[in-house]
Order: C-alpha cells, then structure tokens, then sequence
C-alpha cells in the first residue's frame, strides 16, 4: 500500500482498498495529537486482522495544512515498519 | 519563545541555532537519552536505525559531512508536551550538481528524565533527501 496518492479520489481509493484488504477491521487509536501552525503530528495506534499476524502497531504520522486547516499533504511511517510490509504483503497475496 | 511553550520546544529551537552556526551537536544530543532509538528511513547513505549518544552524532556528522557542510536547517513548526515532542525542518543544501529543499518531520517519545528515548526522521519526499543523501 505504499507510494504518493495525489487528490481527493486517490486518497478515497486509497482508504477504500484499506478496507476491503483488512475486511474493515482496521482500527485507529490516536495516542497523541500535537498541532502547531502549519503542521500536525500524529502518533496512532493501528491494529487490523490480517491474512496471518495481525497489525498491531504504533504509527507516526505528519500533516502539512494550508492556510485555511485542510491537509495538503499526509506521510507517515510504522514504528514496526517490517511488520506492517509483511502484513499488507500477505493480504496481497 | 511565547509564554506558553514548552521548554522542550526552546532546547530544539536552541539546538537549530547552534547547528546551522558551526554544526556544532551538543545541544541536538543532549535532547536525547544515553540509551535512544534513531530511526532514519529509506536508502540514503545516512538510513539506518542508531542508538545511544555516539549513534546520533555519528548520523548527523554524516550528514553535514556529506552535505560538504552546506545543510542548512530551519524550523518549520516545533510542538511539544510531557510526552512527545514533534517537529517540522526545512532541509536546504547543495551538493556537486544536486541540489536538496525537502520538509523532515521529526518524533520524539519515549520521554524520561535523561531525554528522548526513541525518535523518528522523516522526510516528506523521501526520494528525494535519498538522492541527495545517495552513497
């Protein structure tokens, strides 16, 4: 599921074959929200029944905002980064 | 620094003055505990998971020295409470024919007494501060 997703469909499409990989069971949990002017910092918990292991894991994620709060750019990164690769490698599959 | 920010946000902003005069380390290292987690994603020549105090100075001397010393660092947005600190930098620099402008993301965690226990260096275009960063 990694790479850039560019505009409201492709992030739409993005969540939609989250969902239909993980059957809907991923859930979100934040563990902290800091916001500054221009930025928000995100740490998540993500947990999701998968094809094997299932994801549990805690997420850093950033977003940049424009002027008037909507995010206009979103990356983000798996304190177990193996982990969630394996995890979407064998829903995949 | 506004009346409501919290004191780990000024020793970042302290740590970034320092740097950009000299590359100077002490201020950034001393953020962090002697047991810390550095994490630096992707394929760049500085990627790679570093611990302790010596594991992060040797990341950021790779990267000023790779940087032939041109890295130059501002902060975007830097927010901070008890628990978790992030920040938001600007890395410019010039390198040969390369040139690099790219937003890092930075998390901190896994606070104790001494400092920071884990942390995360993320770049928004991580293409990009890999091709920079390249070997």
């Amino acid at each position: 599921m990694s790479g850039d997703y560019r505009g409201r469909d492709a992030v739409r499409g993005y969540h939609a074959r989250v969902n239909e990989l993980t059957r809907s069971t991923l859930r979100l949990e934040p563990v902290d929200v800091l916001a500054g002017d221009h930025h928000l910092g995100i740490f998540l918990k993500a947990t999701a029944e998968g094809a094997g292991r299932p994801l549990d894991t805690t997420m850093v994620e950033a977003v940049r905002l424009t002027d008037d709060g909507k995010w206009a750019e979103f990356w983000a990164l798996a304190e177990d980064q193996e982990l969630v690769d394996a995890f979407w490698k064998e829903l995949a599959q | 620094m506004s009346d409501t920010e919290h004191p780990s946000t000024a020793k970042v902003r302290d740590a970034i003055v320092d740097f950009n005069a000299d590359g100077a380390l002490t201020q950034v290292i001393d953020q962090f505990a002697a047991d810390a987690v550095f994490i630096a994603p992707g394929h760049s020549a500085v990627a790679g998971t570093y611990k302790g105090h010596d594991g992060i100075r040797e990341f950021f001397e790779r990267l000023y020295k790779i940087s032939g010393g041109s890295l130059k660092v501002a902060p975007f947005d830097v927010m901070s409470n008890d628990n978790h600190l992030v920040l938001f930098l600007r890395f410019q620099g010039e390198r040969g024919d390369k040139s690099l402008d790219v937003t890092i993301a930075g998390f901190h965690s896994d606070g104790s007494p001494e400092g920071w226990r884990r942390a995360t260096f993320l770049p928004a275009d991580q293409a990009a501060f890999d091709s920079f960063f390249a070997a």
